[in-house]
């Protein structure tokens, strides 16, 4: 059964979200056209994708989507910062804002747009299980969680007063991976961690793989609603870092929290990244509830948040033995056509010599 | 070797005056119950080597043991459950509290049979003693007693998590912060709940208050019983109201803390450290009859009625049990 193709319009195709969900959705012939749109130029170029160097401002998004019969929009563009940056500001929230519009304005049936877990916030209140209808309540110092807090609300408020699009958002939970840079992932990267004293939260994990076949998935499907993404499974911080083999730095919670506020200065970047993660949350939970994605949206994740911590330490310690990535670059894709054509060869010459060995045992030349 | 008045063979054993031993011997053997037990006694120390029934082994067996324990901690190699609780680690506290317990506070314990074998339950416990040892008594009460032993799961104050230290050993220990939604979620696994509705006002309570119980919170337990169609089962604790007599409340230290209070009690701050000492009190605690919730029916409108008269109905049952407890209590330490 041939089913409808389908237009499919990616936002942040050159980052990495969008880089590596292009290839899923280009070997898969139900979605035709696939469009990307991002401000940078991409890496590698794309096979079937059509990319346009624009930011989300452009005048002519409205148009495109309605020329393009854009059935499903998935906005991944988003811009990690740790300090207050205008110009991420703009990109983050004011172009989502510009986006919204155009789908509005165009008739988009749907938007997926990718969130995280965070914008619930840590606090020790929290259940155990944070639902997806709770309050976001993720004020912070840090501007990644605020920026997202304050898409979300835009993003409730806008779906409160236009029933189209019908918007889906996923909710991450800490992602962690071999390729993907989250604040996660360089929190755990150095030797010693600095963790609270007396505190030990609760962590949950996503693989990067599973993030991006949750968003393959949910793009498949036409569910609707918000879902909390998440490997099965929980560890406290403490046993994080024990399979890690790191160092924890117990510190007291008023110093962790002047030291996050003494370096970041006038929103110098350099020394921000000392502790990359809010304070909040390596102190409380922060645990998103994912029951409504096993019933509604009926999604797997593949790797539980153990595995995934697992595989994480692994590849950090297997890191520093791996030829530098610029200088050596062996393509899958190509390796796997360099196999193929071997096999071709092979084939052929078999072919070639079961023909000559028939022919000599007919023709009697055997002896 | 037959009788004369049976068939029946007799013992083929030496008493210890080495005389042949007049005893009937059992059912198709050849020596009577006495002298078999002996027998397959040596039997087993001759084909076992006596190695490991040593001392020193049985020590070398421990110390082993506790290294390889000592080792998968550190590698991280354990497991918690989805609620934070780590057996492994419970199971070895358990030791501590279970001597508690049994010679500390000697806890006396009725009516558990009405604490259903399995399905979802709501344990709704009076709150007292300065520190929450009351919790940990449910717990090993239903884990001890119990015909079936099942876990229990004590829902804890929020504040207590807000704290350092306190928060995650109480998570590990079984503890899950007490919130309508985790309750519920509870329940909606088929978990026994145990929930101490006074919360800090139960607990803090002084001393010219004990045994009367303080208000029920806001009812939010009879809700989530109702939603999720759970019995209730009513606890009272009597004992724990004297293990620690708090005679007054520091306030201005206490809200300078953080904390709710700080109490004087005839031992804490004058005696240092030994002030942390509870007082050996004698516990008695009753598990009564379930309230029954899974057929209980009713129209939107009248929930919140139902919901006051619930939890009026648990309360008056809790009350009217530790008054009767007391009116037979021969004495505190008794």
């Amino acid at each position: 059964m041939a089913r409808k193709k389908r237009s499919v319009l990616i936002t942040g195709v050159s980052h990495s979200w969008g880089r590596n969900l292009a290839p899923l959705l280009e070997q898969d012939p139900e979605f035709d056209p696939i469009i990307g749109i991002d401000f940078e130029k991409p890496k590698k170029p794309f096979k079937r994708l059509e990319f346009f160097q624009v930011d989300l401002h452009t005048p002519l998004l409205a148009e495109l989507l309605q020329v393009a019969k854009v059935d499903t929009v998935c906005h991944l563009l988003f811009l990690d910062s740790y300090t207050s940056n205008e110009e991420h500001f703009d990109q983050n929230v004011m172009g989502t804002m510009d986006l919204l519009a155009a789908c509005s304005a165009a008739q988009t049936p749907r938007l997926i747009i990718k969130s995280s877990t965070k914008v619930y916030g840590a606090q020790a209140s929290n259940p155990n299980y944070i639902s997806e209808d709770a309050d976001l309540k993720g004020q912070h110092q840090h501007r990644y969680i605020q920026d997202r807090v304050e898409l979300e609300k835009m993003v409730r408020r806008f779906a409160r007063s236009n029933p189209i699009p019908n918007i889906t958002v996923l909710r991450f939970a800490n992602i962690l991976g071999r390729t993907v840079d989250t604040p996660v992932m360089r929190y755990l990267d150095s030797n010693i961690v600095p963790t609270c004293l007396g505190h030990d939260p609760l962590f949950q994990f996503t693989h990067e793989q599973d993030v991006l076949s949750a968003l393959y998935h949910t793009i498949k499907s036409d569910v609707v609603g918000t879902f909390n993404i998440s490997g099965d499974g929980i560890l406290p911080l403490s046993q994080i870092l024990r399979i890690g083999g790191k160092i924890p730095l117990p510190l007291p919670s008023p110093l962790l929290r002047a030291s996050g506020m003494l370096l970041r200065p006038g929103g110098r970047q350099g020394l921000t990244d000392s502790i990359p993660i809010e304070t909040d949350y390596i102190m409380y939970n922060c645990l998103g509830d994912t029951g409504r994605m096993k019933k509604v949206l009926q999604f797997k994740p593949h790797f539980s948040s153990k595995e995934t911590v697992r595989e994480f330490f692994e590849h950090l310690r297997i890191r520093r033995y791996l030829p530098s990535r610029n200088k050596i670059q062996s393509d899958p894709q190509s390796s796997e056509r360099m196999q193929a054509w071997i096999q071709a060869r092979q084939r052929a010459s078999n072919y070639l010599s079961n023909l000559l060995d028939d022919f000599n045992k007919e023709e009697g030349y055997d002896q | 070797m037959t009788s004369k008045h049976s068939g029946q063979p007799r013992c083929q054993g030496m008493t210890a005056k080495n005389t042949p031993c007049k005893n009937k011997a059992l059912e198709g053997q050849a020596f009577c119950a006495m002298h078999q037990e002996k027998d397959s006694d040596n039997g087993l120390l001759n084909s076992f080597p006596r190695d490991s029934e040593t001392p020193t082994e049985k020590c070398i067996e421990t110390f082993k043991e506790c290294m390889e324990f000592i080792r998968r901690r550190r590698a991280g190699d354990y497991e918690i459950d989805d609620w934070g609780r780590d057996d492994e680690l419970t199971q070895r506290a358990m030791f501590a509290v279970r001597f508690i317990y049994k010679y500390y506070w000697r806890v006396t314990v009725t009516g558990v049979e009405n604490v259903p074998v399995d399905g979802r339950c709501l344990l709704v416990a009076n709150h007292s003693g300065v520190l929450p040892y009351d919790g940990a008594m449910v717990v090993m009460a239903v884990n001890e007693e119990h015909p079936h032993p099942r876990l229990v799961r004590a829902l804890v104050l929020s504040l207590v998590f807000k704290l350092p230290v306190t928060g995650p050993l109480l998570l590990r220990l079984g503890g899950v912060q007490a919130s309508p939604e985790n309750a519920e979620k509870l329940l909606m696994q088929d978990e026994l709940v145990l929930v101490f509705p006074e919360g800090i006002k139960g607990i803090g309570k002084p001393f010219s208050k004990r045994y009367q119980l303080a208000r029920f919170g806001r009812g939010g337990f009879t809700r989530v019983a109702l939603k999720t169609k759970s019995p209730i089962v009513p606890v009272s604790i009597v004992g724990a109201e004297e293990i620690h007599p708090m005679l007054y409340n520091m306030k201005p230290l206490a809200s300078l803390l953080g904390i709710p209070y700080v109490p004087l009690t005839p031992t804490f701050p004058w005696l240092g450290p030994l002030g942390f000492v509870p007082l050996p009190t004698k516990w008695h605690i009753h598990f009564d009859a379930p309230i029954r919730l899974q057929d209980v029916e009713c129209r939107p409108s009248e929930e919140p009625l139902l919901v006051s008269k619930v939890s009026n109905q648990v309360r008056d049952t809790i009350q009217r049990r530790i008054y009767d407890i007391l009116k037979k209590r021969r004495g505190v330490f008794l």
